[in-house]
């Protein structure tokens, strides 16, 4: 199958929204992607508060001068587990409802430019927790691009916590 | 909020995916005209062809440092007017008193939002 990342051109070169552009993260090995215009920052967060009796998912919070950032663990909203002790997580900073959060991930890769023609529907072999938090898969060569529903892996729904 | 938004930009960081998220951001404000250049010497050699409106850089990149860039522009007769803000990670406040002294014109603290970058664009060259 032809990989649908496209050549990157220069901004402008083609029409805006011809393609989706998402941000590459891995997670437990496995690559999913954002789309970029739901990504405002990446950064290393430092100095989490933990909150108790907060979800699972919850790993803690920012407080920068009032400002308060949620920071998720989307391994942990995947069911994988937490992060390796002493790896190095980093967040992607995104907004939601108006709320600031920070889903972190293994690692933030690349840009990639797909073609949004070219995604398709979720696997049917694929594990309910990762159907849930996708809008679909590219097929790039040799791996599977997840990309990332980002409202479904941001609510903050009670019922969430017990699948 | 008023922008000049055919301002031309110039984002200065080493980090490609970093680049191009700031560059959607400048996008979403309406700011359509933005360069781009992978750290400070790549930056200096950009603003020695073109004349920017402004200057959105990383502090931390390899060879030439944000805070070095700063330094270059500053001490440049036909730059040193140029609005110049920096970006720091949120452990790093020193950087911010470093930047302060050498003329920077604002800071932006990791992690950031769109309201934030909007924010500071607008207190240094809005109108």
């Amino acid at each position: 199958m032809s990989n649908p990342a496209t050549t990157d051109k220069p901004a402008g070169a083609q029409a805006a929204g011809a393609h989706n552009e998402l941000v590459t993260v891995r997670v437990a090995g496995e690559l999913l992607g954002v789309p970029i215009g739901r990504v405002h920052d990446v950064f290393v967060p430092n100095s989490l508060t933990s909150v108790p009796l907060a979800p699972g998912e919850i790993v803690g919070l920012l407080n920068l001068r009032g400002r308060v950032v949620t920071a998720l663990s989307l391994r942990r909203l995947l069911g994988v587990g937490s992060a390796p002790a002493g790896s190095t997580q980093t967040a992607l900073g995104i907004e939601h409802v108006g709320e600031s959060d920070g889903l972190l991930v293994d690692s933030v890769g690349e840009v990639m430019k797909l073609d949004p023609e070219q995604r398709q529907p979720n696997p049917t072999h694929m594990d309910r927790r990762w159907a849930a938090l996708s809008r679909g898969v590219y097929r790039l060569d040799g791996e599977l691009l997840i990309e990332l529903d980002v409202d479904a892996a941001l609510a903050r729904e009670p019922s969430r916590q017990a699948a | 909020m008023a922008f000049d938004l055919s301002m031309p930009i110039l984002v200065v960081d080493d980090y490609q995916t970093m680049i191009r998220i700031i560059r959607n951001l400048l996008k979403q404000l309406g700011f359509e005209d933005v360069d781009d250049a992978s750290d400070g010497t790549a930056a200096l050699e950009k603003l020695k062809a073109r004349k920017y409106g402004l200057i959105i850089s990383d502090w931390n990149m390899e060879p030439m440092t944000g805070y070095e860039l700063l330094r270059h522009v500053r001490a440049d007769e036909k730059l040193r007017t140029t609005p110049f803000i920096m970006i720091t990670a949120e452990s790093k406040t020193e950087n911010v008193i470093a930047a302060k002294k050498a003329g920077v014109n604002n800071y932006i603290v990791k992690p950031f939002n769109v309201e934030t970058l909007k924010g500071k664009i607008d207190a240094v060259v809005g109108s």
